[in-house]
């Protein structure tokens, strides 16, 4: 059935198991009608059948990042349902299906590794029409931009197109040009800049909690590019970066403005009710989930704000269980783990998915240790667990990439043999 | 190839650093579920007994099962988690006491519990034997910390909610014990000691001074006696007994030692001096206890004499000056601390805490203590042998002018001489003016009764 | 561990099974995809074998697989093969494979790239050519050539397209 050959049957029929099981799951404990379910169970299975068959029309090597990922949006589409009473909730649907395009468009897009270096401007220019996005389109300064009932976050968007950006091959680091007295690679030169640029976009919409996730991409990038020249770590750098790094860090505590040092210092057990809240609620969720949850659709942190995004996970532990939502976090890590047991062939690949599991890695630590109090909280998505739809789309596209990277196209500047000269009349001549 | 490895080596580095974050996590999560439990609205609650068993706290209690007026002693000292009070012991310990764990979820009929220390039915004795009169108690074992007796008048009845809260008295929903009122004669105890460390046993017992019934100070000012007629020629023992105003000014003054020298006895006491540093408290199980403290200026000046004689601006809690007898009592100079809290069970009934007994560093040293502990033996033996006949009880009475003169506070602080009985104790009976109670019928009471209580 | 078996006895033992259920199926389901991913794995290397003409650089007794879609040879230690021959450059010259064919690019080096004894900026290589970089030289191939000291098979006349 599916293009490379090997036989997928086993694995589809766990997928939908698996979904089979956590609507039953939904049935016995839930309480619910059986028309709601009814529909949610269509809408899962359908969602299933339907990745699978698109999935099954592409021509690809591996499968399994289709698949794993049908299996978590199939059970973040019954989460996100069964939130405080079991009803299908339409819109998260709609956004796993986009999610599941821009998987598609992701694969399709930067396959050709070869193309997307030869553009790279272009992907340049589409940031820099993001950010000019970002500071007209949305009011004050906001990330968002509110088009009727729906929402857009174009820093999301953002994501993918720095993580191509700091992507590199080794031709492009080798080209290197003279500036004052150093050697530098251009490409490098050109990343940093565009780093420091989005930084200093998002310092100024205040949207803080998405630094560290460019933070994380960026420091992928260069430790592949610092570590890259040399095998071993190049201590020094390492050692004045790291130093660099926690000077800015200190900086960036002493002089962050009021609203954020009081995020960064909140007790939240002392101000429950305050600054607190939204972790509290979540704690307090948390434990009287327990183990195996109170049962889907029995919880009470539906009440609370961003329970669906911000604070999901305690919802899903406070519904599902501990047991359960620390599952759903290994489905998501063996998500990443894909590109370990089949690795790239090319170093821009390489990079490339070490971006994409850095701004994976770095949102789920956000979102799941700053609401369990780990770490001070921000507002930022768990990858297709969360609502929000361009986030969705975001990761779906990241998730493309990781799969482009095992079905890639080799196309180099295609060094064809030069077409014979055509003669000239006297040459021609005098050759008959 | 090293180039892709290298990307691969980072990526695995990033995937284990997430997974050891996210395990601690969740070891982290099942750990302290309790205490994230004890937070929520409406988590089940155990119970809290006395060391006999009674029970003081019921989250279902009602009058029919308990009797009206059960709870009324107690309430505003062990309290409930209406919110309403907060340095009461069920609101900060209800971790301890909420019917949870992370496996078994929240149980109704868990086994959670607090065993106190307290003698419930000696406390009520106490209680009914202040009369009309308000005021506060407090009494431990000054050997081993265990609080038998613990209650503040006027009280509320939880029993009866709070919709009716603007209608009660005044102070009814804080156990006084544990906050600082003027203190009185009660606080030349902390002179005395001071004196004893700074020029010794023979040199305090060398010093004489007379009074006539006035002693105009250094500064000019007039002390004055509570005996008009005065106490004649004294020495320290007998102006104790006689808690003699105008000797314990002229002790003050003399030349002999510096009020450096009171200060750092009262520093190594825990009274805070002129505002310094930041103000702390004690904690009793979960309970803030607030510490003494005072303004003295200068040995001259009339505020600071009668700050070393307890009033001034000196404040000092019940509970405070209760653990310094122990301090005496011990003749070592090292207090012990007291608590409430004897053994908690979770709630699967096993036991989940034990206490167990903790003594200070010294904070004046033996011999002082050795030679306060005879001084107030001495009071006692001559002018308190009623109290616990048989027993000799170290004592201090004090009478603390409050309100700005206005009414006066009637205490007493002292502690048994016997190994067998070691209770401390400390007395503050309201408005004293009236006198159908006096606080050695109290510490009688209180004495006689827990002493049979606990035989 | 009594704790453990008075929880699972107060529970509803339906509950009980569907949460052992749910949870058995996602293990077994994530097991599968683990499974299939290391068979995919094998598939990509299929791939790659023919995508790389199943070529490999000899020289000497030593031989390198080339398992990237761009090899950096050279001297420095993190080069992807690694050359101890102080004629030959840190950074010397770069492999490229593009439909089965492989190239190589030289990188501004000191000693300069030779593909069969022909200085070459970049060229497309072939099996069988010798290419020299400074005082190494080693040979194209691919795997199931014979090795030196092997019965060599015939070659065919004609010879092979340069360019």
């Amino acid at each position: 059935m599916f293009k490379n050959g090997l036989s997928y049957a086993g694995t589809i029929i766990l997928l939908l198991l698996s979904h089979a099981a956590m609507l039953g799951l939904v049935l016995v404990r839930s309480g619910t009608e059986t028309l709601p379910l009814l529909i949610l169970t269509a809408a899962v299975l359908g969602l299933d059948l339907v990745g699978i068959i698109a999935a099954a029309c592409y021509r690809q090597m591996t499968y399994t990042l289709d698949l794993i990922l049908l299996g978590i949006l199939g059970m973040s589409l019954i989460y996100q349902s069964c939130f405080g009473g079991v009803s299908l909730s339409v819109k998260h649907l709609i956004t796993c299906v986009t999610a599941l395009v821009a998987c598609e468009v992701g694969f399709l897009v930067t396959r050709d590794h070869d193309r997307i270096r030869r553009q790279k401007k272009w992907i340049y220019a589409l940031i820099g029409v993001l950010i000019l996005a970002i500071l007209t389109l949305t009011g004050g300064r906001s990330m968002w931009i509110n088009i009727g009932s729906f929402s857009i976050q174009p820093s999301e968007f953002i994501k993918p197109c720095y993580i191509l950006i700091c992507a590199a091959s080794i031709v492009e680091l080798h080209k290197k040009v003279k500036v004052l007295f150093f050697w530098v690679s251009v490409d490098t030169l050109c990343m940093c800049a565009m780093t420091i640029v989005i930084f200093g976009l998002q310092w100024w919409c205040r949207d803080l909690g998405s630094l560290p996730t460019f933070g994380a991409v960026f420091g992928c990038a260069l430790v592949c590019r610092l570590c890259y020249p040399r095998a071993k770590i190049n201590k020094p750098a390492i050692a004045i970066l790291c130093i660099g790094g926690l000077v800015l860090a200190g900086a960036a505590w002493m002089l962050a403005p009021p609203y954020v040092q009081e995020r960064l210092h909140v007790d939240i057990w002392a101000d429950q009710n305050g600054a607190g809240y939204q972790q509290c609620q979540a704690l307090i969720g948390i434990a009287r989930g327990g183990w195996l949850g109170a049962g889907p659709g029995q919880g009470a942190l539906h009440r609370v704000f961003a329970h669906e995004s911000d604070i999901v996970f305690a919802t899903i532990c406070e519904e599902w269980g501990l047991l359960y939502a620390g599952l759903t976090v290994v489905m998501l890590l063996i998500l990443l783990t894909t590109v370990l047991m089949d690795p790239p062939k090319s170093y821009y690949h390489a990079t490339m998915a070490a971006g994409v599991v850095a701004v994976f890695l770095a949102q789920m630590a956000l979102n799941i240790f700053g609401s369990c109090n780990l770490i001070p909280f921000t507002g930022v998505t768990l990858p297709f667990i969360s609502q929000g739809g361009s986030s969705m789309v975001t990761c779906g596209f990241l998730v493309g990439m990781l799969k482009a990277g095992q079905s890639p196209l080799f196309h180099h500047e295609a060094l064809r043999p030069p077409k014979p000269k055509r003669r000239t009349d006297p040459e021609r001549r005098a050759h008959a | 190839m090293k180039s892709i490895r290298r990307g691969q080596h980072l990526i695995t580095l990033m995937l284990l650093l997430f997974l050891a974050v996210f395990g601690f996590l969740i070891y982290r999560l099942q750990k302290d579920a309790g205490f994230y439990m004890s937070h929520a609205r409406n988590a089940p609650l155990g119970l809290v007994y006395d060391r006999r068993g009674d029970v003081l706290y019921d989250p279902n209690a009602t009058a029919d099962q308990y009797g009206e007026d059960h709870f009324l002693d107690i309430s505003n000292l062990i309290g409930d988690d209406a919110g309403q009070m907060t340095n009461t012991l069920v609101a900060n310990n209800k971790a301890a006491l909420t019917n949870y764990s992370f496996l078994l979820g929240e149980q109704a009929d868990g086994k959670a519990a607090v065993y106190t220390t307290l003698d419930h039915d000696v406390n009520r004795a106490v209680y009914d034997a202040f009369g009309k009169k308000n005021g506060c108690a407090v009494a431990y074992n000054y050997v081993t910390g265990e609080i038998y007796v613990c209650f503040s008048k006027p009280s509320i009845d939880i029993l009866d909610g709070y919709e009716n809260i603007d209608t009660l008295e005044s102070g009814s929903m804080l156990c006084k014990v544990f906050y600082p009122t003027v203190p009185g004669s009660t606080m030349k105890v902390l002179t005395t000691v001071a004196a004893l460390e700074h020029m010794g046993y023979d040199g305090l017992m060398s010093r004489s001074f007379s009074c006539s019934g006035t002693y105009t100070d250094l500064g000019g000012d007039d002390i004055r006696c509570h005996q008009r007629s005065g106490h004649g020629q004294q020495d320290v023992v007998k102006a104790f007994e006689n808690s003699c105003n105008p000797f314990f000014a002229q002790l003050v003054e003399d030349p002999g030692w510096s009020l450096d020298d009171i200060m750092e006895t009262y520093r190594a006491m825990g009274v805070r001096i002129n505002g310094e540093g930041e103000a702390q408290s004690m904690d009793v199980d979960g309970i803030s206890a607030f510490t003494a403290s005072t303004v003295l200026t200068d040995k001259t000046d009339f505020n600071t004499q009668w700050g070393c004689m307890g009033q001034g601006k000196t404040l000092v809690s019940p509970l405070q000056m209760m653990v310094w007898q122990s301090a005496v009592a011990n003749a070592d100079g090292r207090t012990t601390a007291p608590y409430l809290i004897a053994r908690t069970t979770d709630v699967s009934g096993n036991e989940s805490y034990t206490a167990s007994t903790s003594r200070s560093e010294a904070m004046f040293t033996a011999e002082s203590a050795a030679h306060m502990r005879e001084i107030m033996l001495t009071n006692g033996r001559d002018r308190y042998s009623s109290l616990l006949p048989g027993t000799t009880v170290g004592v201090k009475s004090g009478t603390a002018q409050v309100d700005n003169g206005a009414s006066e506070n009637s205490l007493l602080t002292g502690f048994v001489d016997d190994p067998a009985f070691p209770v401390a104790f400390c007395i503050v009976i309201e408005d004293r003016v009236g006198g159908e109670v006096s606080n050695t019928d109290i510490a009688g009471k209180l004495l006689q009764t827990l002493k049979a209580s606990l035989a | 561990m009594s704790e453990l078996l008075s929880y699972l006895s107060s529970l509803d033992v339906p509950d009980l099974v569907l949460c052992a259920v749910a949870v058995v199926f996602l293990d077994v389901f994530a097991l599968a995809i683990v499974i299939k991913a290391s068979q995919e794995a094998k598939l990509c290397r299929k791939r790659w074998e023919h995508v790389s003409a199943g070529m490999e650089l000899r020289a000497g007794g030593e031989t390198w697989p080339l398992e990237a879609d761009e090899i950096l040879l050279g001297r420095h230690v993190s080069a992807d093969i690694r050359f101890l021959d102080s004629s030959v450059s840190r950074y010397h010259a770069v492999m490229t494979v593009t439909g089965g064919v492989w190239s190589i690019t030289d990188l501004d080096s000191r000693a300069g790239t030779f593909v069969n004894d022909r200085r070459v900026k970049q060229s497309p290589l072939h099996a069988g050519d010798i290419i020299r970089l400074g005082g190494t030289e080693m040979v194209l191939c691919p795997h199931d050539a014979p090795r030196p000291g092997e019965a060599v098979p015939k070659k065919k006349k004609g010879g092979r397209r340069r360019v």
